[in-house]
């Protein structure tokens, strides 16, 4: 550690080091005993161990658990506690709950690692009352049984080339040429978001439906893959709506119309929510999906054809 | 380390006693501000430590610990200084990848989840969202939750008087007419399109409809006498076509199937509320259509008249 002219206290920042490397999960048993080398001048390994064994006694006599795994320290417990309020530990406890079954193991282990870290920080009061909640949370996903065709699809768009997928859409096979984006979970269905290249717009396909994907020569361009929709609200909606992730709103215009900017949101699913707005909702652009939206309303209206004639 | 656990005397040759007074120092400062004297007063009635330090040697400790990263302010009242660490280097830290992920989880069970574990996950996002640097990030954890910006309070209380259909007056902040006094039997909380609503019969509409809670301001009287909710169930029955889209239909709890044809389904649903039917409907387009009450069939058909006037104006 750099040294400033201000007088310091080696054994402090000694300590704090070898803490700073063990909050990181960074403490390999090499970076350890480096910090203690400079103390020893040329003596041999034996005493860099006699002083690194002294400090690692000093953080458990201090009640900091530490142990030694695959020739890697790991702090067990914290130097200091957090408060943990009951919501908090239940909050914890469905996220738990939630990454038991979830088949993006990725997105598991980032969490598992995630409450690994706030559990350090829990004193054990706070822990056992964790442990024994026992609320039931019932997150049995119902595409725990696609994991093998999630993990590929996961690992598909890791690698970002351009592929061919064959999916069944409402009894129909259909072929597209895609951009893979990433998937995407609801309770029910698992998706793989795609940029379709043709129509140049998103799409989401429900894993379960996907007959084949064939990885193509072509790397990806990132830069074709986004989609933007401009739509305006209109009366009190203008007034109530709240902006989704995906989107941001541009200010009110003289009639007091709110103007929405959406990015990527599948063009199928953005219609049908739009849909439901009735007409407190008007797509400006682009013009394909406003004539899109055009026909929507007058195929739905044809349907009452016999009654308005 | 035998002969501590035995005997609960240290000697030097056993641990860093510079490191144990600075982890000690680092602890009483994170706990709470103190000043130079009372440090010394806990080092020498430390059990294992009983040791004088000077002002000066304590100066170097907290100098110390400025480097290695700790933020330590001096606070002076009464002419005596005290000093507290307001971070530290070994601080809770929420990385991207982190954040990212519960976002994707929350997503996923959000729709699932009760309102009251909505609410623990709300006030949890909003304490740990301080520990993410990201500020994007830190934003849309914040905002991800359909009861962001709602008093967690009017929440709970609204839930109780939901369980017994209540009625309360509140105090509403209405887009239409400003602040007022609104009566309402209160039926129950619902999320709908990110927001939260309190369904019931209301003074205000005369009928029963929702109410967003975000604007409520706050409770301000309930009615102990026994209310009853008297709103009728309004019932609509239409056809949805099999064949042709719809691959993300789902049977919501209020829809029965009435018949199953071929080439279509004729599905009865069942609300109290008109909006929450008139959305649904307008959603299945166009691969549904109204079969009764005729009434409802002329709304939805002037609906779609409208819309389409809404664009033609402007070709």
């Amino acid at each position: 550690m750099k040294k400033s002219n201000t007088k310091l206290n080696d054994g402090c920042l000694k300590i704090f080091e070898l803490l700073n490397l063990l909050y990181e999960d960074k403490a390999d048993y090499h970076k350890v005993i480096s910090i203690f080398k400079d103390d020893v001048n040329e003596q041999s390994t034996n005493n860099v161990q006699v002083i690194l064994n002294k400090y690692i006694n000093t953080l458990k006599v201090f009640g900091i658990k530490v142990e030694k795994e695959n020739n890697k320290f790991k702090l067990k417990s914290s130097l200091y506690s957090m408060p943990f309020s009951t919501n908090d530990l239940k909050s914890i406890s469905i996220l738990q709950k939630s990454i038991k079954d979830f088949p993006d193991n990725d997105i598991s282990e980032i969490l598992e690692n995630f409450i690994e870290t706030l559990m350090l920080r829990m004193d054990n009061h706070d822990k056992n009352k964790l442990n024994n909640l026992t609320q039931n949370y019932d997150f049995s996903f119902y595409y725990s049984n696609l994991r093998e065709q999630i993990d590929h699809c996961i690992q598909i768009c890791k690698e970002n080339f351009i592929i061919e997928v064959l999916y069944l859409k409402n009894n129909n096979e259909i072929k597209i040429k895609c951009t893979p984006k990433e998937v995407l979970y609801d309770l029910k269905t698992a998706y793989l978001q795609v940029y379709d290249i043709q129509k140049k717009e998103n799409i989401d396909i429900p894993i379960a439906n996907i007959r084949s994907i064939a990885r193509q020569p072509q790397i990806a361009n990132p830069t074709e893959l986004t989609t933007t929709v401009v739509y305006i609200l209109k009366n009190r909606l203008a007034k109530t709506y709240k902006v989704k992730e995906n989107e941001y709103a541009q200010g009110y215009d003289s009639n007091g119309y709110l103007t929405i900017i959406n990015k990527n949101e599948p063009f199928d699913k953005l219609l049908s929510r739009l849909m439901r707005y009735n007409y407190n909702c008007e797509i400006i652009s682009p013009k394909p999906l406003r004539d899109k939206m055009i026909n929507l309303i007058n195929e739905t209206l044809a349907q009452y054809e016999d009654i308005i004639s | 380390m035998k002969q501590f656990m035995k005997t609960n005397k240290i000697t030097y040759n056993l641990m860093s006693f510079t490191g144990f007074k600075s982890m000690l120092i680092f602890s009483l400062l994170v706990e709470s501000p103190k000043s130079y004297d009372e440090l010394k007063y806990y080092l020498e009635n430390h059990e294992y430590l009983h040791e004088s330090v000077s002002t000066d040697t304590l100066r170097i400790y907290l100098n110390s610990l400025r480097h290695i990263g700790c933020k330590i302010r001096r606070i002076s009242k009464g002419g005596i200084s005290k000093y507290t660490i307001d971070s530290h280097p070994f601080e809770l830290k929420i990385n991207d990848e982190q954040t990212k992920s519960i976002l994707k989880i929350f997503k996923t069970i959000s729709k699932s989840i009760e309102i009251s574990d909505l609410l623990s996950l709300q006030e949890f996002f909003d304490k740990f969202s301080n520990y993410i640097t990201n500020e994007d990030l830190k934003l849309k954890l914040k905002n991800i939750s359909p009861l962001n910006n709602i008093d967690p309070q009017i929440i709970k209380d609204l839930k109780s008087y939901a369980h017994n259909n209540t009625e309360i007056i509140i105090l509403y902040n209405s887009l239409n007419s400003g602040k007022k006094n609104i009566n309402i039997i209160v039926d129950k909380l619902e999320i709908n399109n990110g927001k939260l609503y309190v369904y019931g019969m209301n003074s205000e509409h005369k009928h029963y409809s929702s109410l967003l809670v975000s604007r409520i301001i706050k409770i301000i009287g309930i009615n102990f006498q026994q209310s009853e909710l008297t709103a009728p169930e309004i019932t609509v029955t239409y056809e949805l076509k099999n064949n042709n889209g719809n691959q993300d239909f789902e049977l919501l709890n209020c829809e029965t199937i009435i018949e199953n044809h071929k080439n279509k389904t004729i599905i009865q649903i069942n609300s109290r509320n008109k909006f929450d039917i008139m959305q649904r409907i307008m959603s299945l387009s166009p691969n549904c259509k109204v079969l009764t009450p005729e009434s409802f069939r002329t709304d939805i058909i002037d609906f779609l008249k409208q819309m389409k006037e809404g664009y033609l104006e402007k070709i």
